[in-house]
C-alpha cells in the first residue's frame, strides 16, 4: 500500500497512527517512511525491498519514477491512499500526484485508491481530478457530521466610525492575554508573518515570564526552529504560539485548547480549518475566538459564521495542463524507465488535468525537452534526452543526478539567508527589506532584536541588539483577498442589517457606523452597486463597491479608470480594499445611463485589462517558477549552499531572453496565462463585470467621506506619505468627520 | 552627438557614459567594457538547460556600434569575457574572432577576469593581448575585481552593480549600472544575459544607466 501524504511533517504523525494500528491487528507488516530526508540508507534498503505499506510524499514519488526498476516494484502494488488531497489540488503539487498516480496506474494490474479530503466547496471535482479517466467508477463516502465550531468574536470597547486598516488588533491585547492565560495552549493566528512578529513581541512585553513557553511560528523563520516550536507543542509544552498560515496544517496538536484569530480571515475554509486546530479529539467542540482589527472585520466574522452554517465552503480550482510540470514529469520518466512518445502521451491523457491536452502541445513540450524547443534548432551542444529507435531515456549520468535534484514544483525565493556570526541560521528575509538597512541598524526578526553586522553573498550576518525595538520586515504577497464566498455572506449580512429584526452580535455592535453610512448615502443591498461621487479640494472621487476583493478591485479599478480616460482625458489616482475600490481624478464625470453602459460593457474587457496592467512585468516574475519546474533554473545541491556558478540566470532574464529569441515559446504563453487567471483573476472580473452591469446603480453625491469610503481614502494616501506625517493627517480627518457626524446625531 | 551624453572627470581624465553599456575614455581614445560572458547562452545548453541562442549576436552589434560612435583606437575588456570552457564553442570563438579580424586598426587588451580563467584563456584569438592588471598614466589602475589600491583610481568590473530605484508605495525598478564612487568606477556588465546585483551608492556616488538605447546618470 502507498500513502500519499502533502507534508513531511504529517508524514511522521501518520508513521505513528499507522504504526499503533498495524502493531495490534496485522503485527507482521512493516511500515515505513520515504520523504526527502530519509537517509541514503534507508533509500537504499527500500530500493530493494519495499514495506508493506510506505508513506511518502507527491515529490518523493516523483523521485521514486525517476529510477530504474521503478515498475518493477510497484507492480505488486494493491492500495494507493491520497491524504488531505484538498491541500494538493490547486497547485501544481496536486498536478505532480495526477501525473504519478497515472504512472503507477500503467505499471500496476490494478489498483484501488482512496482519497481522503476535507468539504470543499466542489468536493466532487477535487474527487474527478484524483481519478481522472476512471471517475465514473468513484464512491464518495462522507463523515456525515461536521465539526462543532463555536465562534466568538472579541467586541472592541470603542466601535471606530472610520475605521482604516492601519491597525493590527494590538488594542485588543489585554482580553486577547486574558484568553491565553485561562486556556492551557493557545495557537494565535495572524494574517501576515508582519503581524506575527509584532503580537509575539506586545504579548512579550506584557507577560515576561511567559519567556519560553510562547512561540514565534512563519514561514521565513529557519526550519529547525519551526520544528522545534512544533515539538513543544504537540507536547504540551507551549503556553500560545503565535503563527500564520504556516500552521494550518501539520501535525496534530491535540493539547491545543484554544484558538485565537486576528483580524479577518478573508475565507470561510480558512477559518474553519483553523478553529479545527484547537479541540482536536473526535466529538470536541471547536472553540475560536475572533480580534477585529479594524470595525469593518465584525461583518466578515459574522459573515463567515453564517457561511460555515450554511456549509458555503471555498471551492479549489485544480490547475489545467501545466506545460513546466508536464515537461519535468517527461524528463523524469525518461531518467528512470524511459518512454515511447505514443504511449506516454496515452498515458497522461488520462489524468483529469491533461485530459485535453492537443498533440500539437504534446509534441511542443516533447520538443522542449529534448531539443530545447524550436528556437534551439540545431545546438550540438545541447542534448538531455535521447532517443533510440523511439525509446527515450536520458543517458548523462550528471544530468540524472541534477535533474532528480530538481523534482518538485515548490519555488524557493531568493532570499537573504540571517545567521548568526557563529552560524546559527534564523531564516530568510526579503532582499528589498535588508537593502533598506545599513550595518550597525537593529531590525526585529524571528521574536529577536537583531542587529546588522555584514552582508556577504546573500547572507546577513547578524549579532543580538542591546536596542529594545526596531523596524519589523514586511514580506510581499502576503496579504489575501477576500473570497468570493465570503463577499457574498458579507452582501447578505449588510441587507440582513437592514431588513432582519435581529441581525447578530457584531452587526449590532456596529451599528454606529453603519447608521452613519445610511444617513450619509446608503448600505447597498444584494442587487445594487453603490457608486459615491464627492469633490474635494483633492479633486473629484468616484468610490464603487462591487464587494469582490482586493485583487479583483485592483484590476477593475485600472479598467474603469481607462475608460473613463476614454470619455474625458483625465489624471487618476487609485486606492482599492476587499470592499471597493475609489478613483480621485482631476475630471468630473456626470455618469448618465450612456457613460454607464460604456464604462461596464462587456467588450473587449481582456484586452482593456492588458492594456492597463503590467502584466509583462507580472508575467516575468511568475516566469520564476515556471522556469524552475520546467528545469531551466537549477537551484543547486540540497543542503549545499554551492551553486554551479556557471548556471545562474534569474526568471526575469530567462524570461527576456525567451520572448526575445523563442517568441513562440509555450512556458512564456503560459506565464501570461497564469497572470490573467491567478494574479489579475480575469474569470472573477468578468462575473464581476457582469454583475455590475446587471445591478441597479445607487449613484449618491455624498455629504461627506462615509465610513465605507474612508478606509480607501487613507490607503491611498499612505502611498504618498511618510507614517507619521499620515498618522497626524488620519488624525485630523477624523475628527473633522467626527465633528459633522455628532451635528447630525444631533440634528 | 558624443558631445550630448553624460560625462564624468577623474584625475584630469574624461570618461563619456555610452548607451551601449561602455565607457569612452577621451584622452585615451579607449573603450572600456566589462563582463560581456560570451557563450554564456551555450554553457546553460550543455548543461541541458534549454536556452536559445541570440544574445552573441545583438552584443556584437553593440560592440561594434560604440566601436563606431566613438572611433576608438584601444578596446578593453575588464574581464569575463568567455563565460565557462563549456560554453566556448567553435561557433562562439569563431563569431567573435571574425569580428576582431574586421578591425585590424584596433587594440584589443583582456584584463583576466575569474571566468577568463574557468573557460581557458583566448589564445585562440593572437590578437587579443592578455594581462592580470594594468596601470595607465601613473594614476588609474585596472583590474577585473572590485578591490581598491592605494594610490590608484581602481576601475573594474565584476560586479554586475544595479540599483534600485524607487517609486512611489512598493513600485520599485532595479537597474543595471555603472558605479563611480570616490576611489573606484565598477562598470555595467556588457552582456545581455546577465544578471545583476544590487548596490548602495554613498552620498557623492555617480551612478550611469545604459538602458534600451539610451543613457542616463544620477548623482548621489
Amino acid at each position: 500500500m502507498l500513502w500519499i501524504t502533502p507534508l513531511r511533517a504529517l508524514a511522521n504523525d501518520t508513521l505513528r497512527s499507522l504504526k499503533t494500528a498495524v502493531d495490534e491487528l496485522c503485527p507482521w507488516f512493516s511500515v515505513e517512511l520515504r520523504t526527502g530526508d530519509s537517509s541514503q540508507s534507508t533509500r537504499k534498503r527500500q530500493a530493494e525491498k519495499l514495506p508493506t505499506i510506505f508513506i511518502t510524499t507527491p515529490e518523493s514519488l516523483s523521485l521514486m519514477i525517476s529510477y530504474p526498476g521503478f515498475e518493477e516494484r510497484f507492480r505488486s502494488l494493491k492500495v494507493v491512499v491520497v491524504d488531505e488531497w484538498h491541500e494538493l489540488i490547486g497547485s501544481k503539487r496536486g498536478v505532480l500526484t495526477e501525473l504519478g498516480l497515472a504512472r503507477i496506474r500503467t505499471v500496476t494490474e490494478d489498483i484501488r485508491l482512496w482519497g481522503v479530503s476535507a468539504t470543499l466547496g466542489n468536493t466532487k471535482k477535487a474527487l474527478e481530478v484524483l481519478l481522472g479517466r476512471w471517475s465514473e467508477e468513484a464512491v464518495m463516502i462522507g463523515s456525515g457530521k461536521g465539526k462543532n465550531i463555536e465562534i466568538v468574536t472579541l467586541l472592541p470597547e470603542i466601535i471606530e466610525r472610520f475605521p482604516w486598516a492601519g491597525h493590527l488588533g494590538i488594542t485588543m491585547l489585554n482580553p486577547v492575554i486574558d484568553i491565553i492565560e485561562s486556556s492551557n495552549s493557545t495557537l494565535l493566528f495572524t494574517n501576515t508573518r508582519y503581524q506575527a512578529e509584532i503580537w509575539y513581541h506586545k504579548i512579550l512585553d506584557e507577560k515576561i515570564e511567559w519567556a519560553g513557553i510562547l512561540g514565534l511560528h512563519h514561514g521565513s523563520m529557519d526550519k529547525e526552529s519551526r520544528t522545534a516550536v512544533e515539538q513543544l507543542l504537540s507536547k504540551g509544552k507551549m503556553k500560545c504560539v503565535v503563527c500564520t498560515s504556516s500552521l494550518d496544517l501539520g501535525v496534530d496538536f491535540s493539547p491545543v485548547d484554544t484558538v485565537i484569530q486576528i483580524g479577518s480571515p478573508k475565507g470561510i475554509a480558512r477559518l474553519m480549518q483553523r478553529a479545527g486546530r484547537s479541540g482536536h479529539q473526535p466529538g470536541a467542540k471547536s472553540r475560536l475566538y475572533c480580534v477585529p482589527t479594524n470595525s469593518f472585520e465584525l461583518v466578515e466574522f459574522s459573515a463567515a459564521r453564517s457561511g460555515i452554517e450554511k456549509g458555503k465552503i471555498e471551492p479549489r480550482t485544480p490547475i489545467e495542463k501545466p506545460l513546466d510540470v508536464l515537461a519535468q514529469h517527461i524528463v523524469t520518466v525518461a531518467t528512470g524507465e524511459g518512454f515511447r512518445s505514443d504511449d506516454l502521451f496515452e498515458e497522461v491523457k488520462t489524468t483529469h488535468s491533461f485530459r485535453n491536452l492537443s498533440e500539437q502541445e504534446w509534441e511542443w513540450t516533447m520538443e522542449f525537452v529534448i531539443k530545447g524547443g524550436k528556437a534551439l534548432k540545431a545546438y550540438p551542444e545541447y542534448s538531455k534526452i535521447r532517443s533510440e529507435e523511439g525509446f527515450y531515456v536520458v543517458e548523462n549520468e550528471t544530468l540524472r543526478r541534477r535533474h532528480r535534484m530538481s523534482i518538485g514544483t515548490i519555488t524557493s525565493e531568493t532570499e537573504v539567508v540571517v545567521k548568526f556570526m557563529n552560524g546559527g541560521s534564523l531564516g530568510t528575509l526579503e532582499e528589498n527589506f535588508v537593502s533598506r538597512l545599513k550595518p550597525g541598524d537593529s531590525f526585529i526578526f524571528s521574536g529577536r532584536v537583531l542587529e546588522y553586522h555584514k552582508l556577504v553573498d546573500m547572507v546577513l550576518y547578524v549579532k543580538k541588539s542591546d536596542k529594545k525595538n526596531g523596524p519589523v520586515p514586511q514580506w510581499g504577497g502576503g496579504r489575501m483577498p477576500l473570497s468570493t464566498e465570503l463577499a457574498d455572506e458579507v452582501r447578505i449580512k449588510l441587507r440582513e442589517f437592514q431588513t432582519a429584526g435581529n441581525p447578530g452580535i457584531e452587526m449590532s455592535a456596529i451599528s454606529p457606523l453603519l447608521d452613519l453610512q445610511q444617513k450619509w448615502s446608503v448600505i447597498p443591498m444584494e442587487d445594487e452597486l453603490l457608486i459615491e461621487k464627492k469633490k474635494t479640494t483633492e479633486g473629484f472621487h468616484l468610490f464603487i463597491y462591487p464587494f469582490e476583493g482586493k485583487l479583483v478591485h485592483e484590476g477593475l479599478s485600472a479598467l474603469l479608470a481607462y475608460r473613463l480616460s476614454q470619455i474625458q482625458s483625465a489624471t487618476f489616482s487609485i486606492s482599492t480594499n476587499d470592499y471597493g475600490f475609489e478613483i480621485l481624478s482631476t475630471q468630473e464625470y456626470e455618469l448618465d445611463n450612456e457613460q454607464l453602459e460604456w464604462l461596464f460593457a462587456k467588450e473587449n474587457i481582456v484586452e482593456d485589462v492588458l492594456e492597463v496592467t503590467n502584466s509583462t512585468e507580472m508575467a516575468q516574475r511568475k516566469f520564476r517558477d515556471i522556469a524552475r519546474i520546467a528545469g531551466l533554473v537549477f537551484q543547486g545541491y540540497p543542503g549545499s549552499s554551492k551553486k554551479p556558478k556557471q548556471l545562474q540566470a534569474s526568471g526575469a532574464l530567462l524570461f527576456e531572453v525567451l520572448s526575445k529569441y523563442d517568441p513562440g515559446n509555450l512556458l512564456i504563453k503560459q506565464a501570461e496565462m497564469e497572470v490573467l487567471e491567478t494574479q489579475l483573476e480575469v474569470s472573477r472580473l468578468m462575473d464581476a463585470m457582469k454583475r455590475m452591469r446587471e445591478s441597479r446603480k445607487s449613484i449618491i453625491d455624498v455629504p461627506f467621506i462615509t465610513p465605507m469610503a474612508f478606509p480607501l481614502m487613507v490607503n491611498r494616501m499612505r502611498e504618498k506619505l511618510t507614517s507619521e506625517k499620515l498618522s497626524d493627517r488620519i488624525a485630523k480627518l477624523i475628527a473633522n468627520l467626527e465633528n459633522a457626524a455628532e451635528k447630525e446625531d444631533f440634528s | 552627438m558624443i558631445n550630448d551624453l553624460p560625462q564624468i572627470k577623474i584625475k584630469d581624465s574624461t570618461f563619456i557614459a555610452l548607451p551601449q553599456k561602455a565607457f569612452f575614455w577621451v584622452e585615451e581614445f579607449t573603450l572600456l567594457l566589462s563582463d560581456i560572458h560570451f557563450g554564456k547562452t551555450a554553457t546553460f545548453r550543455a548543461a541541458g538547460i534549454a536556452i536559445p541562442e541570440g544574445s552573441t549576436t545583438d552584443d556584437l552589434k553593440r560592440l561594434s556600434d560604440a566601436v563606431e560612435l566613438t572611433n576608438a583606437k584601444k578596446i578593453i575588456f575588464l574581464g569575463d569575457l568567455i563565460h565557462h570552457r563549456t560554453g566556448k564553442t567553435r561557433l562562439i570563438t569563431e563569431q567573435l574572432k571574425n569580428w576582431i579580424e574586421e578591425r585590424p586598426d584596433k587594440e584589443f587588451i583582456l584584463i583576466t577576469g575569474n571566468h577568463d580563467k574557468s573557460s581557458d584563456g583566448i589564445s585562440e584569438i593572437p590578437q587579443i593581448k592578455v594581462v592580470d592588471e594594468l596601470i595607465i598614466r601613473n594614476k588609474f589602475l585596472l583590474r577585473h575585481h572590485p578591490e581598491s589600491q592605494k594610490g590608484f583610481f581602481v576601475i573594474c568590473g565584476h560586479l554586475h552593480p544595479a540599483v534600485r530605484l524607487r517609486g512611489t508605495g512598493h513600485d520599485s525598478l532595479r537597474l543595471a549600472c555603472t558605479h563611480f564612487s570616490k576611489n573606484m568606477a565598477v562598470l555595467q556588465a556588457f552582456g545581455s544575459f546577465t544578471g545583476t546585483s544590487i548596490i548602495r551608492p554613498e552620498p557623492g556616488d555617480t551612478v550611469f544607466m545604459a538602458h534600451d538605447g539610451e543613457v542616463f546618470s544620477i548623482k548621489y
